[in-house]
């Protein structure tokens, strides 16, 4: 099975399978259709990055808890680049304590040089042979960060991808 | 078959739903299901090993899973077993040791059986399977399971007692757990429990004593902590008053205190997971790393009350057993002093921490080095010497137990208690435990930090062991006259080379020791011999100057010497040949005292007199000729060539030369004379600053502090804002020295920072030691250091990791009137639920500046949203600005952590809250509904007319659009203020009574 080192990881990428440890477990947020969801921070040796967990999995992972995620996908939310388990994907704790992680580079900051690529990308009239017309460089992270605004079209399928999960 | 197997490990093991099921379990399942396809057909298929195994698994699964059956089952497998179930005991022992915490409870149960049966049965190894489930009950853990297990385990060895005293070492095994275990068990629903252990163990004790006695010092550390318990404290009378009738050849404490313990008891009391955890901690993670890993072993282990037992166990396992290799030992790899500390520093009973430090100091006190390993006296040495900067309070705690245990541990065997210590630190410096550089900033630290504990000779009375009694009551330090006790022993001193020596040994240890990383001896730099044979190259004039600094004791005369000895060195024809090199070999052999005095004055505080006598030597009288002669003069240039060649073998000349300029004001023009000096050395000169102060710093700290306001103003751009230079100050200064450095800065007298490059300097700054950290945000204060430069470094903190940095932050802002500026940094902090940062200075200024913060909270939150981008998404009104999200996640923060807030009910906030939730998407008004409803609760009157407002200033906002953000927000403050101002005056008598307007 190829598994991939989180510093590796690029928005869009499907199919991922990765080990990492869980160094903190944020506390869960309830969907409108009453999915728990809780942002974790996980590390590797390579990076560290945030995890999307939901529902079950989440109430019982721990830091410190080694895992390994299988046909997880990476995808951008609120600007940051988020680790999510896909479809016929799962979370599964295969040790503790006992595994290395650099606490440096967080792939999920934001990162402003990914927002303006995948802004680039999303210019509807974008001419790629013209690449040096950068979206404003004032703020370019902002029509994503915001939850309300409609997001880019890649990342809505994905983000509808995750209610489908649970349909199953 | 697959569901199956998953309803059998459902039985067999405890497993949260994540968990994988690894190769173990998976195994284990596999070879049931073979057992009951072929449960009558075991003979027949026991024909070939493989198969073999697998109906032993399949069997030995059923036992554990079907209690009803498992008589049944075990009867069949030892007719179907070929090895005398040594393939069964070597899985049981798998499944214990790496297994063990996941079995569910009837399993635990069904293991508990199987075992009186095999030891009914005689089956050998099963005292290997007992010993490894002793290891299993976890120390300073009462949880019932832990408890279960320890009381099952006890029953089952109380009904086999004849079987096992057969095992010699199961039996001290068993004694050392109970011991250890009925310190855990002190409850009174416990007593049960803890009495049968307590008669168990005594028995035990009493009727194997000669086996037990190889336990060695750790049984009596154990014994010690139940000596209070009647029975024991029977056979600790006898112990003291008839040793023999325990076992024939015992003689009593000392001979069990001079046995070292064997590591497997010291390993034996963690269980394997606590084992594997500080095995991988202290062989795998770098130094640095550490603390995640370390607050997952806490909570896990160390975070209940009872756990305070366990410190005990686990430094002993660390001093003991983790005895990392010289790789490690080079390597960035944390070391033991500081998981140590870190095991010290948890401890919340005085109790737990005083048996930790007695844990810790426990092969000191029968030190002997033939039988024992430095590896396991190590470790307290390097805690105290490494705390004593950071942790200050660790050190004096643990040198004051060591003084104390020295006469309080047991004392008909006092002599040898100290004699133990001695030659433990007899040994930590022949084996160079500590770095020698670092041995000798140790005794300056030490003599700076504790002056009561060095006699007044200035000689560290504190290493030469048992001369001082301190009592807990009074702060003073009886010392017993140290020389009585160094006739016989050579006792063990961290003595400075200008202290007098005693013992010619020690003598060399001691030249030894300084000759690794400091200037070499004059001896070595010229042998006598040839100091004889060189002087006789040189012609009269040198030579004689030479010899009367050598051998004259006047000091007016030698200062004469020194100044016959420049002019006719600068006479000398062929000077510039190779001549220099020799003549300043013959000249630091001649001053060799000069470099081994202390220099500053020792009168508190030093007057222009003292400071005048301490440049009157010979040296000086050469820095003096220097600085004297005119730039442009030639014969300046063979004197800083003399100078730059002695500094190759004294490292002090710079740092000198700079003393010198000071005390003698000869500075006026930008110390000229040093900076010649470091071109001729060829370096450039924050190089040799930093070096020449380094040197300074290790060895007189006085005189750097004194040197410092000096240094920043005439290398002002070459030293402001260094980070290294900052971070070399900080590091050796104590709380009188920063003090100096404050009253200086006060004065006007130093400017250590400047706005350029000053973020990086506060970046450097994270990396540094706690104290470290907090000297420079005083240094920080006592500048006045806008905020603006600052706060540009707040995104980048975290709230748990840079406390230092953030507490000290906290307090500037706390000065502060809370500004749009400041505002903006504050808000662009995460919002965390750990993080109380911004919470609490918002709510501290709620209370300070009630009014300036509303409205600039309100200003903050309509302003407009000036993305031109947003435009693109057409058809959506006016959203939410990010930052003013993000302050709403703060203001949520801030109405959770105070309900009652009345801060909330202010008029210019009511007004951004119900303006702000016009513009949100339902998901954020969901999420922020509480902190509307604090806007909908308000008085439905108010509501109606903050309605109008609300849409007269949307109008003006939206003329304002065009204008600049800060124009748009001072605007609409003032608006607002006038149109509030008749409704407000109602409002805040009857709401708001804090306000005085």
């Amino acid at each position: 099975m190829d598994t991939i080192n989180i510093r590796d990881l690029k928005p869009g990428m499907k199919n991922l399978n990765l080990t990492f440890i869980v160094l903190e477990v944020g506390a869960p947020n309830t969907t409108k259709e009453g999915h728990e969801v809780r942002t974790c921070k996980i590390g590797d040796k390579t990076a560290t990055m945030n995890i999307s967990v939901w529902d079950e999995a989440g109430t019982y992972l721990q830091q410190g808890d080694i895992c390994r995620l299988i046909k997880g996908y990476a995808s951008i939310w609120k600007g940051c680049l988020t680790l999510y388990t896909g479809k016929g994907g799962e979370i599964k704790k295969i040790g503790e304590f006992c595994m290395l992680f650099s606490e440096v580079p967080n792939m999920s900051e934001p990162n402003p040089e990914l927002m303006s690529q995948i802004q680039s990308k999303l210019q509807p009239n974008n001419d790629i042979r013209n690449p040096a017309l950068p979206p404003p460089s004032s703020a370019p992270a902002l029509p994503m960060q915001s939850p309300t605004a409609a997001p880019p079209p890649k990342t809505k399928t994905k983000r509808d991808k995750r209610p489908a999960r649970e349909n199953l | 078959m697959d569901a199956n197997k998953n309803a059998l490990i459902n039985k067999l093991l405890n497993l949260s739903p994540i968990e994988a099921k690894d190769e173990i379990d998976e195994n284990l399942i596999n070879g049931v299901s073979e057992s009951e396809a072929h449960d009558t057909l075991t003979a027949t298929v026991c024909k070939s090993p493989v198969a073999h195994e697998e109906v032993c698994l399949g069997l030995l699964i059923s036992i554990l899973v079907d209690s009803q059956n498992a008589a049944r089952y075990y009867r069949d497998l030892t007719y179907v077993s070929r090895d005398g179930l040594a393939f069964v005991i070597s899985s049981l022992n798998l499944i214990i040791l790496e297994r063990y915490t996941k079995l569910s409870e009837s399993t635990r149960s069904q293991l508990l059986w199987l075992l009186r049966e095999m030891i009914k049965t005689s089956i050998n190894g099963t005292d290997s399977l007992v010993y490894n489930l002793l290891r299993q009950i976890a120390g300073g853990d009462i949880s019932p399971k832990n408890i279960w297990l320890a009381e099952s385990l006890l029953d089952l060895l109380i009904e086999n007692r004849l079987w096992l005293e057969k095992f010699n070492i199961l039996v001290t095994t068993v004694v050392y757990t109970y011991l250890r275990l009925i310190v855990d068990h002190g409850s009174t629903l416990l007593t049960n429990l803890r009495q049968k252990e307590i008669d168990f163990c005594v028995s035990l004790l009493r009727e194997r004593f000669s086996d037990c006695m190889c336990i060695g010092r750790d049984l009596v550390r154990l014994l010690q902590n139940v000596a209070r318990i009647p029975e024991f404290e029977q056979l600790w009378r006898d112990i003291y008053d008839n040793p023999s009738s325990l076992a024939p050849g015992f003689q009593g404490v000392h001979q069990l205190m001079t046995t070292r313990t064997s590591r497997k008891f010291l390993q034996c009391r963690l269980t394997p997971d606590m084992e594997k955890k500080i095995v991988y901690l202290t062989s795998q993670v770098k130094f640095g790393q550490q603390k995640r890993y370390q607050e997952w072993f806490q909570r896990q282990y160390l975070s209940t009350p009872e756990s305070q037992s366990l410190r005990c166990d686990l430094i002993r396992f660390i001093c003991g057993v983790i005895h990392p290799s010289n790789e490690v030992l080079c390597s960035d790899i944390i070391p033991r002093w500081a998981i140590i500390g870190w095991i010290l520093s948890s401890c919340t009973s005085n109790v737990a921490a005083s048996n930790a430090k007695l844990s810790l100091f426990y092969d000191w006190l029968f030190y002997d080095p033939e039988k024992d390993n430095i590896m396991n006296i190590e470790p307290a040495i390097l805690v105290m010497f490494h705390s004593l900067r950071s942790h200050p309070v660790i050190t004096v705690t643990l040198l004051d137990f060591l003084c104390r245990i020295m006469t309080n541990f047991h004392p008909p065997l006092n002599a040898q208690i100290k004699q133990g210590i001695n030659t433990s630190f007899h040994q930590i410096l022949e084996k160079r435990v500590l770095p020698p550089k670092l041995d000798r900033e140790l005794r300056l630290l030490l003599r700076e930090s504790f002056p009561e504990f060095c006699s007044q000779s200035n000689d560290l009375a504190l290493m030469q062991g048992g001369d001082i009694i301190i009592t807990r009551d009074s702060p003073d330090i009886i010392i017993d006259a140290p020389n009585s006790n160094h006739n016989s022993e050579p006792e063990p001193r961290f003595s400075d080379d200008e202290v007098e020596i005693i013992s010619p040994k020690k003598t060399r240890s001691v030249k030894e020791i300084f000759n690794n990383c400091h200037d070499k001896s004059v001896n070595e730099i010229l042998p006598k011999a040839d100091f004889d044979s060189l002087i006789e190259q040189f012609n009269e004039d040198i030579k004689s100057s030479l010899l009367s600094l050598l051998h004259e004791k006047d000091n007016e005369i030698r200062c004469q010497a020194m100044e016959k000895f420049i002019q006719a060195a600068l006479q000398e024809e062929d000077f510039e040949q190779e001549n220099p090199y020799k003549l300043v070999l013959c000249l630091i052999y001649s001053l060799q005292d000069e470099f081994t005095r202390q220099v500053y004055p020792q009168t508190v505080p030093p007057d222009d007199e003292a400071f005048e006598e301490s440049i009157g030597t010979p040296l000086f009288v050469m820095f003096r000729n220097l600085c004297q002669t005119a730039e442009e003069d030639p014969n300046r240039v063979p004197i800083l060539n003399i100078l730059a060649e002695m500094s190759s073998h004294r490292r002090s000349i710079g740092y000198l030369l700079l003393y010198f300029m000071k005390v003698s004001k000869f500075q006026d023009n930008r110390m000229s004379a040093y900076r010649d000096y470091v071109k001729t050395l060829g370096k450039d000169l924050m190089t040799a600053l930093l070096s020449d102060l380094r040197v300074c710093q290790e060895e007189d700290v006085k005189i750097l502090c004194y040197l410092l306001p000096d240094i920043y103003s005439c290398f002002h751009s070459t030293v402001v804002n260094n980070a290294e230079l900052l971070n070399l100050i900080v590091s050796c200064i104590d709380s009188t020295q920063l003090q100096d450095l404050i009253c200086y800065i006060l004065q006007g007298d130093m400017i250590m920072f400047k706005k350029d490059s000053f973020l990086s300097l506060l970046n450097a700054s994270l990396e540094w030691e706690t104290f470290e950290q907090f000297c420079l945000w005083q240094l920080i204060a006592a500048h006045n250091i806008p905020m603006e430069y600052v706060l540009p470094i707040l995104p980048k903190l975290e709230f748990q990791t840079h406390a230092e940095a953030l507490t000290n932050i906290l307090l500037l802002l706390k000065r502060e009137t809370p500004s749009q500026e400041v505002m903006k940094h504050i808000v662009n902090r995460d919002v965390k639920e750990s993080d109380s940062f911004v919470v609490s200075v918002l709510k501290y200024w709620t209370q300070e500046h009630c009014d300036k913060l509303a409205d600039l909270i309100s200003g903050y939150l309509m302003k407009p949203n000036s993305t031109g981008k947003r435009k693109r998404q057409t058809g959506i009104k006016a959203q939410l600005s990010q930052n003013a999200e993000q302050l709403l996640m703060h203001l949520d923060q801030l109405r959770q952590k105070s309900k009652t807030l009345s801060f909330f009910n202010h008029e210019a906030i009511q007004n951004a809250l119900t303006h702000v939730q016009s513009l949100c998407t339902e998901v954020q008004k969901t999420r922020f509904s509480d902190l509307f409803a604090l806007a909908e609760d308000y008085d439905p009157k108010p509501v109606a007319k903050r309605g109008k407002t609300t849409k007269s200033r949307g109008k003006s906002k939206q003329v304002e659009d065009s204008n600049s953000d800060t124009d748009a927000s001072e605007e609409e403050t003032i608006p607002s203020k006038s149109t509030k101002q008749p409704i407000s005056r109602k409002k805040r008598k009857a709401l708001v009574n804090s306000d005085s307007d």
